[in-house]
């Protein structure tokens, strides 16, 4: 057995390292137990990120609104709506209009930039309007954007 | 077997050590980590840099944990084993992603109308910052700060603590678009004149201004200046070119502004690592 010899040699230091039989643990098992937290956290962290980058191609950003409610506040009409990002990189800056458009004609606009969406996710506005866009056909659409 | 209680053999620490050690680490995580949970580009970029660019950043922080944490001290370190510093980087991390968590929650950052790719996002890009904050918290506040064998005398480490520095000052800076702004109106002159103030900045407060701390050396000033400070300068250019890659702020730029955005970086993160070998 060469345990009894000083340990502070690098030879010493590597078998400490290495070798389960003289291993002797300065980490007790509530520290052990504290770190496998840790790895779990970074593990699923890890995969979660790799699964998604697996899952996402690195497209476009692709955007579409939906709206969903119009409600009236005084002499105003705010219809609440969401732009979704369906494509594999994010968007920022991105314009949203709406056009109330009654028997064929444009009647009011308004417009509204969201600062960022995404890949995957959706982020909400609000458009104000003057007319009743239920009076004719409201028409809400990305016009522009910036990729990240 | 039983005389292997020599002084090199490492001594577990009690419960109530554990406790403190675990409690400062939350307290340095939250003292280093609190800027950049408080910065909107970092929210920013934790839901909109790609995936597999968020996981290199966590993957590659780990083995930075455990070698922190065996070359700050993290606990006395006669007598440990990479087993331990690696128990160590990983409590580290868990205690960044808790802080990170927590106070995410507390801001209404991470709440039911993110998406799980929004939310991993947040946690991954900040709690890289956050652990590093925990691994040296436990390092450096303790009563045990011994450095150990491993502590900061040799050539490498002093590197290390240099790059460490360097990213501990230069992170709360890095994430925001006034680096890019500077760079695009400093232009190269200016780029250059800043490279040199970094420099003369560093050496001057290890070698010549009379900080506490101050390193007095045997060696000649040129070979001082070459291997310490412009050594130092370079370890931090580097770190701040890959804290701008990380963020994206390299990416589509020319070659030119991207080594004007790094100067400009550098100067944190210059004196940080300058501030490191003094501090800790």
């Amino acid at each position: 057995m060469t345990s009894d010899e000083p340990s502070d040699t690098a030879e010493a230091d590597q078998r400490r390292d290495w070798d389960p039989v003289t291993f002797d643990s300065a980490t007790p098992p509530a520290e052990w137990a504290l770190a496998a937290i840790g790895a779990v956290f970074a593990c699923v962290i890890i995969a979660l990120l790799v699964v998604q980058a697996l899952a996402r191609p690195d497209t476009l950003p692709q955007l579409s609104t939906q709206t969903t409610r119009v409600t009236e506040r005084g002499d105003q009409y705010v219809v609440v709506g969401e732009v979704t990002n369906t494509g594999g990189t994010a968007a920022s800056n991105v314009q949203v209009e709406g056009r109330v458009i009654v028997d064929g004609s444009q009647v009011d606009q308004a417009g509204v930039q969201v600062d960022y969406v995404p890949a995957g996710a959706s982020e909400s506005f609000i458009l104000v309007f003057s007319r009743d866009p239920t009076d004719g056909r409201l028409v809400v659409a990305p016009t522009g954007f910036i990729e990240d | 077997m039983t005389q292997k209680t020599d002084a090199a053999t490492a001594r577990a620490p009690t419960s109530r050590e554990l406790l403190l050690g675990v409690g400062r680490a939350f307290g340095g995580s939250l003292l280093f980590v609190l800027p950049i949970l408080m910065t909107m580009e970092m929210w920013r970029f934790g839901m909109v840099l790609p995936p597999l660019r968020l996981a290199v950043w966590v993957g590659g922080a780990l083995p930075l944990l455990a070698v922190l944490a065996r070359s700050l001290g993290f606990r006395d370190t006669a007598g440990m084993s990479w087993r331990d510093y690696i128990a160590d980087g990983f409590v580290a991390y868990g205690v960044g992603v808790i802080t990170t968590v927590v106070v995410l929650v507390l801001f209404d950052l991470l709440n039911s109308d993110r998406s799980l790719s929004e939310m991993v996002g947040l946690i991954a890009v900040e709690s890289v910052p956050a652990s590093i904050g925990a691994v040296i918290a436990r390092g450096q506040f303790g009563a045990a700060a011994a450095k150990g064998a491993a502590g900061s005398s040799s050539y490498p480490a002093e590197i290390l603590l240099m790059a460490v520095g360097a990213a501990v000052f230069s992170f709360n800076v890095a994430p925001t678009e006034e680096v890019l702004l500077i760079a695009t109106v400093a232009g190269p002159v200016r780029g250059i004149l800043l490279a040199l103030l970094t420099m003369a900045v560093m050496h001057a407060v290890v070698y010549l201004v009379g900080f506490r701390g101050e390193h007095r050396s045997e060696a000649s000033g040129w070979s001082v200046f070459i291997g310490y400070t412009v050594a130092g300068y370079a370890t931090a250019l580097l770190v701040s070119l890959g804290l701008l890659w990380m963020f994206g702020r390299t990416d589509q730029m020319p070659v030119g502004v991207v080594a004007i955005e790094t100067v400009v970086l550098g100067l944190p993160a210059g004196v940080g690592a300058a501030a490191a070998r003094l501090i800790l």
